[in-house]
C-alpha cells in the first residue's frame, strides 16, 4: 500500500508537488493487469469522446488517451437488482482521494445511481456523480422507452445530483419528485447548451412534492419518503420503494467496498462482515458532527426505519448494494453499534485548535 | 397531492446587487443573494428570501478567488469577475467544500481561465468534474500556505463544517479570515442590503441583519458547542482577524467586527438563535 500512495508533499502548496498527488500513475500503481485493462476499457474520457476525435491523437475505441490526466472509472454498467423493476447504474473508481474513505484503503469503490421501472414509469433515484454519466446514458437509452420519466434525489449535493441536468435535458417530459429545499433547478444546467451559457430549467420542469412522511404510487411503484436515518447534511431524505423493498439511503450505509475492480457491486451474504471499528471510522469521517456528540434520537430514528419497513435491499450512492433481508439485518445491527461508537470518536477539529 | 405553485418555483432566485465591489484595493467582493439554500424553509419560520451567496477575489501579485460562487448566479458573476480583474488572469480558485453554492462554478471558472488552478481539499472533485485535468486540482491540507507574491494565504481546517473536508483560509496581509459557512446571515427584513456591509448599515439594521445567523450544520444541538467556541477563540489568537468574510455575508470589518464575533459565538454556545436548520419535513412555500 505505501508504495502505491504517492501523495504530493503539500507542505508548501507548490504546484509541482501537489499535482503529483493525482497523477494517473499513482492511481494505477499496484493495480493488477486485469484491473488496469478494465480501467482502460471504460475510462470516462474514452467513453465520451469518439475514436479519432479531432484535436488529439487517434484513440482506439474505448481506449484511454496516453496523454490524458483526467479522472477515469471502470465498469460503467447497469446491474439488474430486481428483474424488470430495479437497476443499479454506475461505475467503479479507485478508492483513492475519496473524502469518505480512509486514505489507506486498498480497493475500489462503486458509485451508484438507480432506476426503478414498471411498464409505464421510469424513476431515476439519485442521478449520481458526473463520472458515472456513461452508464446513465446507457440507462436512458435502454430503460426509458415510452415510460413517463420521474427524477428523485436524496440531497442537493454533487454526489447525488451531478447528472440531474443531463436527465432533464435529455429525457422526454421529466417530472421532479422534490422533497428537499432550495431552488434546485437553478443548481444544474441544461446539457444542450454550453456550460458557459445560462439556460436554466425554471418553469420548464414540473415539480411534484415528495416531502418526508408522504407516499406516492406511480403505477406499480410505491414510494415513501422520510427524513434520513442519519445524515451529514441537514436536508437529506431516504426513500423506500415497497414493491422492491429497496431503501435508498443516500450517502449512508455504503460501507462495503470492492477488493477487485471487477467484483460485483452487490453484497448478498452475511459472511465477511466488517468490524464495528471499521464502520465507525467511516461514519465518523463522513458524518463529522457525530464525533463527541450525543444523539440517541438519531439512533432511534435509524432503527425505527427498519422496524417500520420491510427492507430487503439497501441502495447507497457509493459502496455496494446490500441485498437480502438477512444481509440488511446484519448490516443494520452493525451500523447501530457503529453509530453508538461514533459518538466516542475524538473531535479532531476541536483538538486541532485546543 | 397538489403540485407546488409555479410562481413559487419561479421565485427561487432573487438577486439584488450593488455587486461587485472593490472593498479594498486588493479585495473584490462578488456574488449576489438568493433564496436557494433555505427555500422553502420550515413551516414555523419566516421563509428565507435573501441568503447571500458570496465569493471574494484577492488581487495580490497573483489572484485568488475564494470559492467559485453559486452555480445559479453565474450569469451575473462572470461579468463581475471581468470588472474586478480588469484583464488580469485568475491564477487560483480556493475550493472550500463541494457544496454547489460554494464551488458549483468550478468547471466554468477553469474553462474561462485556462491557467487557473483549483486548490483546497480537492478529494472527490474528480468525480464531479471528470472533464477537469487532474493537475489543475491542487491538494492542500491544514497549515499549507499559498504564495501570491505579496502575501501568503494559509489553509485551515474548519471548526464548523457541513461537508467533511471543509477548509477556511487566512490572508496574512489583509489579516482576513474566510470562514465559509460561518458568519453567514439571512436578511429577510430589508431586501435592499445585499451589497452592503454591516458597518455601512444603521446600527438598528446591522443588529437586525446579524440576528439571524445561518448555521447550516448538522448536530449543533447534539454537540458541546462551548468546547468548539473555545477552539475558535484559540484560532483567533493565532490568526487575529481585521476582516472576516463568509460565503453567506459581506465582509465584516471595522469597529463592528469584534461585537459581531462575540454575538455569533454567544449564539452558537447557547443555541439561542433561529438557526437556518430546515429538516425538510415541513416545507413552506416562498412568498
Amino acid at each position: 500500500m505505501s508504495g502505491r500512495r504517492t501523495r504530493g508533499d503539500a507542505s508548501n502548496a507548490g504546484d509541482a508537488a501537489m499535482t503529483q498527488a493525482l497523477d494517473r500513475r499513482a492511481l494505477l500503481g499496484g493495480a493488477s493487469a486485469a484491473a488496469v485493462m478494465a480501467l482502460l476499457r471504460s475510462s470516462y474520457a474514452a467513453s465520451l469522446a469518439p475514436a479519432g476525435a479531432a484535436g488529439g491523437a487517434t484513440r482506439l475505441p474505448g481506449g484511454l488517451d496516453a496523454a490524458s490526466k483526467r479522472a477515469f472509472s471502470a465498469n460503467q454498467t447497469i446491474t439488474t437488482l430486481v428483474q424488470d423493476r430495479l437497476y443499479r447504474v454506475g461505475c467503479v473508481v479507485r478508492a483513492e482521494r475519496l473524502s469518505w474513505l480512509p486514505a489507506d484503503l486498498d480497493g475500489y469503490e462503486p458509485l451508484n445511481a438507480y432506476v426503478v421501472t414498471d411498464p409505464d414509469h421510469c424513476v431515476f433515484v439519485e442521478p449520481g456523480m458526473r463520472i458515472l454519466l456513461p452508464a446513465l446514458q446507457s440507462a436512458i437509452e435502454t430503460l426509458v422507452g415510452n415510460r413517463k420519466v420521474w427524477v428523485n434525489f436524496t440531497r442537493n449535493e454533487a454526489d447525488c445530483i451531478g447528472n440531474m441536468g443531463y436527465l432533464f435535458g435529455t429525457c422526454p417530459d421529466p417530472t421532479l419528485l422534490f422533497g428537499g429545499a432550495g431552488g434546485i433547478l437553478e443548481w444544474i444546467n441544461d446539457p444542450a447548451v454550453s456550460i458557459l451559457e445560462v439556460r436554466d430549467f425554471l418553469g420548464r420542469i414540473p415539480i411534484v412534492e415528495a416531502k418526508n412522511g408522504t407516499a406516492r404510487e406511480l403505477g406499480a411503484l410505491r414510494f415513501r419518503w422520510m427524513d434520513a436515518g442519519f445524515k451529514q447534511m441537514l436536508i437529506t431524505q431516504w426513500a423506500f420503494e415497497a414493491s422492491t423493498g429497496c431503501l435508498f439511503t443516500s450517502d449512508a450505509m455504503g460501507y462495503r467496498h470492492l477488493a477487485q475492480v471487477d467484483a460485483p457491486p452487490v453484497v448478498e451474504d452475511t459472511r465477511h462482515l466488517l468490524a464495528v471499528e471499521t464502520v465507525t471510522a467511516e461514519i465518523a469521517q463522513r458524518m463529522n458532527w457525530m464525533r463527541e456528540s450525543d444523539y440517541p434520537e438519531v439512533i432511534e430514528r435509524f432503527e425505527s426505519v427498519f422496524r417500520d419497513h420491510d427492507v430487503q435491499m439497501i441502495a447507497p450512492i457509493h459502496g455496494c448494494v446490500l441485498r437480502g433481508r438477512d444481509v440488511v439485518a446484519a448490516h443494520v445491527r452493525l451500523v447501530s453499534k457503529a453509530l453508538r461508537a461514533a459518538s466516542k470518536v475524538a473531535d479532531s477539529e476541536r483538538m486541532r485548535y485546543a | 397531492m397538489p403540485e407546488l405553485p409555479k410562481d413559487a418555483i419561479q421565485k427561487a432566485y432573487i438577486v439584488r446587487g450593488g455587486l461587485p465591489r472593490k472593498v479594498l484595493p486588493d479585495l473584490a467582493w462578488v456574488g449576489g443573494c438568493s433564496n436557494s439554500a433555505g427555500w422553502p424553509g420550515r413551516a414555523n419560520t419566516t421563509p428565507v428570501t435573501h441568503e447571500p451567496c458570496m465569493a471574494y477575489v484577492i488581487l495580490g501579485q497573483k489572484t485568488l478567488m475564494l470559492d467559485t460562487g453559486h452555480y445559479g448566479l453565474w450569469y451575473s458573476l462572470e461579468g463581475q469577475l471581468d470588472a474586478m480583474l480588469q484583464g488580469r488572469p485568475l491564477d487560483y480558485v480556493f475550493l472550500s467544500h463541494p457544496e454547489i453554492p460554494h464551488t458549483g462554478n468550478l468547471g466554468r471558472l477553469l474553462a474561462k481561465y485556462p491557467g487557473c488552478k483549483a486548490i483546497g481539499d480537492v478529494r472527490d472533485y474528480h468525480l464531479f468534474h471528470p472533464e477537469v485535468a487532474l493537475d489543475r486540482l491542487v491538494m492542500a491540507k491544514h497549515g499549507d500556505r499559498l504564495d501570491l507574491g505579496d502575501r501568503e494565504v494559509v489553509f485551515l481546517d474548519a471548526i464548523w463544517k457541513d461537508l467533511s473536508g471543509t477548509m477556511w483560509t487566512w490572508d496574512a496581509k489583509l489579516k482576513m479570515l474566510f470562514t465559509v459557512d460561518l458568519f453567514g446571515y439571512i436578511h429577510h427584513r430589508d431586501e435592499n442590503v445585499c451589497g452592503t456591509m454591516l458597518h455601512e448599515m444603521s446600527p438598528e439594521l446591522a443588529t437586525a441583519v446579524s440576528d439571524r445567523p445561518a448555521l447550516p450544520f448538522t448536530g449543533m444541538r447534539q454537540r458541546d458547542q462551548k468546547a468548539r467556541v473555545a477552539a475558535f477563540r484559540n484560532l483567533l489568537q493565532s490568526y487575529p482577524p481585521e476582516i472576516i468574510t463568509s460565503g453567506h455575508s459581506g465582509p465584516i470589518m471595522g469597529p463592528i467586527l469584534q461585537p459581531t464575533i462575540e454575538k455569533l459565538l454567544h449564539a452558537v454556545a447557547t443555541s439561542g438563535p433561529d438557526f437556518l436548520q430546515s429538516s425538510g419535513a415541513a416545507p413552506r412555500r416562498a412568498g
